[in-house]
């Protein structure tokens, strides 16, 4: 494993708490008439669906980019992949419902095995 | 010191962020993420969607479309772009939120991050040019824009969040493997509203012969970004691509003309107001600067003159593209106000392109600066309520699967899409013919009706892997509108209350005559009726006078 992916994880992994924290207060008071549990769940969601695996595809361009920018882009990013695999999986056989864990632990995987990759080539 | 230049910055987005979704959806979804039934939608594209969307949840697949969506054709091959559904039902097993709630909130949600994306891309040409255009992209949320949100064109505005997405990539051409990142980008915006995939490909061809001309050579390395993105764009959206030149192209084949105006809410060039000088003075600056602001300035022109192409061949979708217009023509206001307020002051801190970026956001805002575009505050329920949204998930709880749904005269029904939230077969009478009957004081047993259903794909299914045929074109004569027998139909639903009483009243009257002959009134709340017809096929219903 190497040791500088793992450097940049340990780093960067403070600051997706902390944008986990500033989204549920956002969210809070944006959608202050919802129930918390709601709001979390939904916060959440994203991070899982959108957020985590756009970070971890983003950690191949760790070096040229900076965190808000991979974040940004790699929400998008993780939206375009989950979506475009969630429907041709659909497709293939397995339903939509098991997607919601598969692919963005797969998404993440993949994510991080092609930095590790980088760093090691 | 940089580290606090940062953290402002960061701060600086964190708000915006949170204003944009309070802006938009906030008010919109009256402060809650959940609610008892589709909230806040205003026309029947919200509800195709919607429904869409639930079938898929309901099928765990795209395969098929509903037999209730394509008026009651089973089999039909599942053809409208599909990354937005799926978005929205992965979102909404993992939230426990309803799809009807996760559909329009992704819409949103992406739509801030399309702000957050453009001004990135601006950002590495101009850090205090993109902080003063972050604020433009809130007049989404204007008064011939909001619709975008409202009425449901919500694939063409997740299409054109990956769009900006491609926008970025250019900018990042050089990155090692950028091609990967092209490719997806442009497979999901094609996977999701496909014309915003065409103009995508337009910007990069013309990003191409840019740059050329300004590197004065030809780049091999973008070269090849281009070919590789364009060839992992092929393979990615392959299965689809076969479906849309199979189903919408011989469908739907798109001819050039020209639409001075259009037949919903949209914006003009002149609606900018005042920011329309800052725009032009954008547009002259930035190409003065154009070897170091290529990205921003060629995606905004490209975006204005592709927004304006409804004058020149591309109809309605060039009026689709309009709902982004805030966002990408942000750099141009922004970069324009940016350099004529240079000329003022000459050394520039960035502090300050925060508070003119506040100022902005601040005359957007309060309705009576003059001369400005304003937010449009919106706040309603829309077209759904919870008695009919009660009535129709009846019908989906207690009917067969196979129950054909007869539906009489209702105010909200002429947004046909609503009533794919019963998730049955649905035949809707045509309130002309209902209107002659009421006139003639006649009860009859036939009426015109209409099959209504997304009709546009004319419910595609494969004679092989490249080729479709279209079972609406195969129906018997008949099939989808004309006099249609209501003693057929399993259930009958009449509205108890409408804007003209009188349809009201003879619904009510119907539903008695059919009661007298045996139907049973299963459900009613305060505005629906729901009977079962006992006696499908035979006589269900006195033809008289009254």
């Amino acid at each position: 494993m190497n040791k500088e992916v793992f450097e940049i994880l340990k780093k960067e992994l403070k600051y997706i708490a902390l944008i986990f924290l500033l989204l549920v207060i956002t969210f809070k008071i944006i959608y202050f008439k919802e129930d918390f549990f709601i709001v979390l769940r939904v916060a959440f969601s994203l991070f899982w669906l959108f957020l985590l695996p756009g970070y971890f595809i983003m950690l191949y361009w760790a070096e040229k980019l900076d965190f808000a920018e991979r974040i940004i882009v790699g929400s998008g990013l993780s939206a375009a992949i989950i979506g475009i695999s969630s429907y041709y999986t659909g497709l293939m056989g397995p339903g939509i419902k098991h997607h919601v864990i598969l692919l963005p632990l797969l998404v993440m995987a993949l994510g991080f095995a092609a930095a590790i990759a980088k760093k090691k080539g | 010191m940089v580290q606090i230049k940062l953290d402002i910055e960061k701060v600086f987005l964190v708000v915006f962020f949170g204003l944009f979704l309070l802006l938009g959806s906030g008010f919109l979804f009256d402060h809650k993420l959940r609610h008892d039934f589709p909230y806040a939608y205003l026309a029947s594209d919200a509800f195709q969607h919607e429904t869409r969307a639930e079938s898929i949840k309901d099928m765990g697949n795209y395969r098929n479309e509903a037999s209730y969506i394509v008026m009651g054709i089973e089999g039909a091959v599942g053809y409208y772009p599909p990354v937005l559904y799926h978005l929205s039902v992965l979102l909404s097993h993992l939230s426990g939120l309803e799809v009807y709630d996760t559909i329009y909130f992704t819409v949103f949600l992406f739509a801030a991050l399309a702000s957050l994306l453009m001004y990135i891309i601006i950002r590495q040409f101009s850090r205090n040019a993109a902080i003063i255009s972050l604020p433009v992209s809130l007049l989404v949320f204007s008064n011939g824009l909001y619709s975008g949100f409202t009425w449901g064109n919500w694939p063409a505005l997740l299409s054109q969040f990956f769009l900006i997405g491609v926008f970025w990539c250019t900018a990042r051409i050089d990155l090692e493997k950028s091609f990967i990142l092209l490719g997806i980008f442009l497979s999901a915006s094609f996977m999701t509203h496909t014309s915003e995939a065409l103009f995508a490909l337009v910007y990069l061809l013309l990003f191409f012969i840019c740059s050329t001309l300004i590197e004065k050579k030809f780049n091999l390395k973008t070269v090849k970004s281009l070919i590789l993105g364009g060839v992992l764009f092929l393979m990615l959206a392959f299965y689809y691509l076969v479906i849309f030149k199979g189903v919408w192209v011989p469908r739907q084949p798109f001819a050039f003309s020209s639409a001075a105006v259009w037949d919903n809410p949209t914006i003009y060039l002149f609606d900018f107001k005042v920011l329309l000088i800052f725009m032009i003075a954008g547009i002259i600056f930035s190409l003065i600067f154009i070897k170091k602001s290529l990205v921003p300035a060629l995606a905004s022109l490209a975006m204005l003159l592709i927004g304006l192409g409804n004058y020149y061949g591309f109809r309605e979708k060039a009026f689709q593209l309009r709902f982004f217009w805030p966002i990408f023509l942000s750099f141009l206001i922004g970069f324009g106000i940016y350099h004529m307020l240079k000329l003022i002051v000459k050394e520039w801190k960035q502090l300050y392109s925060v508070i003119v970026s506040s100022v902005i956001v601040l005359a957007i805002l309060i309705n009576s600066v003059p001369f400005m575009p304003h937010y449009s505050r919106l706040e309603t329920s829309g077209i759904m309520d919870p008695y009919h949204w009660e009535a129709f998930k009846w019908i989906e709880k207690n009917t067969d699967r196979k129950s054909r749904i007869y539906f009489f005269y209702g105010d909200i029904y002429d947004q046909d899409a609503v009533l794919r939230s019963t998730k049955r077969t649905h035949a809707l009478v045509i309130p002309e013919d209902y209107a002659d009957a009421i006139g003639k004081k006649e009860i009859r047993r036939s009426y015109d009706t209409e099959l209504p259903g997304d009709g546009g794909g004319g419910a595609p299914y494969r004679k092989s892997f490249f080729s479709f045929g279209f079972m609406t074109e195969e129906a018997p004569p008949g099939y989808l509108t004309g006099k249609k027998d209501i003693c057929t139909y399993d259930y009958l639903v009449f509205d108890k209350v409408a804007r003209q009483p009188v349809f009201a009243q003879f619904n009510l009257l119907m539903a008695a005559e059919l009661q007298n002959k045996g139907a049973t009134k299963v459900f009613e709340n305060p505005v629906s009726i729901i009977m079962r017809n006992n006696k499908v096929g035979a006589d269900c219903i006195e033809q008289r006078s009254f």
